[in-house]
């Protein structure tokens, strides 16, 4: 696999996990939907600056 | 960064944790400097850097990158400890951070925490300065000064404010970059952007959750009224998500 398609894969598939949750929050607004994406907002950022890097070596 | 401490989300559990008792004058210091939020500044920090110098892993300048993230740190721990510093009367008002914060918590001095504050800054800016580059000191102090002088202040006059405060909470990657190679390009930029743009929705849900909180300690993070509330909080939390998407995906190469 290529080092572009990696990271495109990695970008998208972050993505859309992280908008899951953002519209579930949207549709529910309820504190545990909030709660599950801060959770997931914690998990996107450190992830695609991985998935950055591990794509440029 | 400019978002409230990312520790919250694994502060609402099922079952009553223990009160901690024993905090330490060292864990008390440890805590002023916002360790949950220098996790991320590491990471994002690091990743400018990397990104940045454009290096293979044989000849990578490891010791201009320690010495990047360190001063980085440094930097953001003296700012995070001057936020709570200007704070400490609200942060006693709030659930979340009356007793989470030493200074709140009235555990340490406010004068002791001012220095300390004070000296992280300066010792930050001057090692950036010294062993990294001028422009990364010169950028780091610029996030220090916006975040202090716009951002604070501002989380209790409009909501606007977590707009104002994205500007400062996006600047790890682009100190990073600028340590590795002395200046900034587009895609250095692209990386700022992207983190700027993570930042709503990620601070959205904490304003949400706290929504009371912050609103009994007098902040305007979201606007009082119902509605109003919700329409922003959906805007600010899809929106930026709708860009951020997009992006990220071509931030290869």
């Amino acid at each position: 696999m290529g080092e572009a398609k990696f990271y495109f894969i990695g970008a998208l598939f972050l993505g859309w996990g992280f908008l899951y949750y953002a519209a579930q929050f949207v549709l529910r607004r309820s504190n545990s939907a909030a709660r599950r994406l801060l959770a997931a907002s914690i998990i996107y950022l450190p992830s695609l600056f991985v998935v950055m890097l591990l794509a440029h070596i | 960064m400019a978002t409230e401490p990312i520790l919250a989300v694994f502060d609402v559990p099922a079952l009553p944790r223990p009160r901690v008792a024993r905090s330490t004058l060292l864990s008390d210091y440890w805590a002023l400097t916002k360790p949950e939020v220098n996790f991320l500044i590491v990471i994002t920090t690091f990743s400018g850097f990397y990104l940045g110098c454009g290096a293979a892993w044989h000849d990578f300048p490891f010791v201009r990158a320690i010495n990047a993230v360190l001063g980085t740190l440094l930097v953001a721990s003296g700012t995070g400890t001057l936020n709570q510093y200007i704070e400490r009367r609200f942060d006693a008002q709030m659930r979340r951070t009356a007793r989470r914060r030493p200074l709140a918590a009235g555990r340490v001095k406010p004068t002791a925490v001012l220095w300390f504050g004070i000296v992280l800054s300066v010792l930050g800016s001057v090692y950036l300065a010294a062993a990294v580059n001028v422009l990364a000191s010169l950028l780091a102090m610029a996030t220090l000064l916006s975040y202090l002088l716009f951002y604070t202040p501002l989380k209790r006059k409009t909501p606007l404010c977590t707009v104002v405060g994205a500007f400062p909470g996006a600047m790890p990657p682009l100190i990073g970059w600028a340590a590795a190679s002395g200046q900034l390009n587009f895609q250095a930029w692209t990386l700022y952007a992207v983190l700027f743009l993570w930042q709503f929705p990620h601070f959205m849900a904490i304003a949400w959750m706290y929504r009371e909180d912050y609103a009994r300690a007098g902040y305007l993070v979201l606007p009082p009224n119902d509605s109003a509330r919700a329409r922003l909080v959906n805007l600010q939390t899809v929106l930026p998500l709708l860009a951020l998407v997009p992006l990220s995906l071509s931030c290869q190469g």
